[in-house]
């Protein structure tokens, strides 16, 4: 969720990995910056809504998603998004994007993998998913501040 | 008690006003500085400026020391972070949040918001008590949805009310199922089956004249 400069460079470099990838993202500006020949290739889809909404993250195919990431500028948003999919949705593993580094700990206590992206490179983090795709009963390593 | 609100707008604002009637101590935090300078001229220095999902300014409001938090923001989102970080950071004992959208009240009551008001939920129960109770309720679509099956609760004056089935002239092709009287007793749908205030009539209608046979058994006297 989310196409802004985290959401299209993780988008980019996991779709780059071979793993199927959904975007929603509502602003046509930020769509955008996502790699348009994967996008007409059809290796990677956008969903065009608000990406907090329940009917967005159905029309993502949110069902099937094996990992959920919110990468909006915004940290409630972000944090609203991740429990809906990981309570309602009940996605396997889910991430979100922490600005405010005192918040962290709420996510962390929820279950939920915490993005400081302003410390983190995207490669960084894409170098995660192989493993939660072998063993996903390891719970991913927090990234050091 | 003291009782943090977060969002001074159209909820937050007469509620902390209320709030302080009734005799508690409140203080509201809004991220927008000229409701923040509405609420300091109208109710005194009890607001300030600041990020309802910012642990900073919710400790600044002193949540640490509040009774419970009500978040009442026109941001889902803001409502719950806030909600959450003052249960998580504070232990704030009771959480209390504003659901705009109504589909999100159910995901703030599974992740542990104590008390969750739908404003959706309230505006349709209240238009809904303000209405006549004699609704149209569709059961079940059947035949491919030729016809359906529903119920119609009688008004107490309705111009069907003391006569019999055989009495009054239904749409062609309408089937009365069942009736049930406002005690629960049910009653065979006969042709001297009299009809009395309050019944529920449960009948298998063309889909096409549902509309006018919910007209015929709900017209006043």
């Amino acid at each position: 969720m989310g196409a802004g400069n985290l959401g299209s460079s993780l988008a980019r470099k996991i779709s780059g990995m071979g793993h199927r990838v959904t975007v929603i993202e509502n602003d046509p500006r930020a769509v955008s910056q996502l790699p348009r020949g994967r996008i007409e290739s059809g290796a990677m889809s956008v969903v065009h809504r608000d990406g907090s909404t329940g009917a967005a993250m159905i029309e993502a195919g949110i069902a099937e998603a094996d990992v959920f990431i919110a990468a909006t500028g915004k940290d409630s948003l972000n944090g609203l998004a991740a429990q809906r999919a990981k309570t309602i949705f009940r996605v396997d593993q889910v991430l979100t994007a922490v600005k405010e580094e005192s918040t962290r700990s709420l996510y962390d206590s929820l279950g939920i993998i915490t993005i400081d992206k302003t410390s983190i490179a995207s490669e960084q983090l894409a170098g995660l998913l192989p493993e939660m795709q072998e063993n996903q009963e390891t719970p991913v390593k927090q990234t050091e501040q | 008690m003291y009782l943090v609100i977060v969002g001074g707008g159209k909820v937050g604002h007469p509620l902390a006003s209320s709030l302080i009637n009734e005799g508690h101590e409140v203080f509201v935090l809004d991220h927008d500085p000229a409701r923040v300078a509405a609420l300091q001229r109208q109710l005194g220095m009890i607001a300030t400026v600041g990020d309802a999902s910012s642990l900073r300014a919710l400790e600044d409001a002193g949540i640490s020391r509040a009774g419970a938090i009500i978040a009442a923001t026109d941001s889902d989102e803001d409502n719950l972070a806030a909600c959450q970080l003052a249960r998580s950071n504070f232990d704030v004992p009771r959480t209390i949040a504003i659901a705009n959208n109504p589909e999100n009240a159910q995901l703030f009551e599974r992740v542990g918001v104590d008390l969750v008001v739908s404003a959706t939920d309230l505006v349709i129960a209240n238009l809904t008590t303000a209405l006549p109770v004699h609704p149209l309720i569709r059961l079940m679509p059947v035949a491919d949805r030729a016809q359906e099956l529903v119920a119609v609760k009688l008004p107490a004056a309705g111009a069907v009310i003391g006569r019999t089935l055989s009495e009054i002239t239904l749409p062609y092709g309408t089937n009365i199922v069942l009736i049930v009287s406002a005690d629960g007793r049910t009653k065979n749908p006969d042709a001297d089956a009299v009809l009395e205030g309050e019944d529920e009539i449960v009948a298998l209608s063309p889909a096409s004249t549902t509309a006018e046979l919910w007209e015929v058994l709900t017209e006043l006297r």
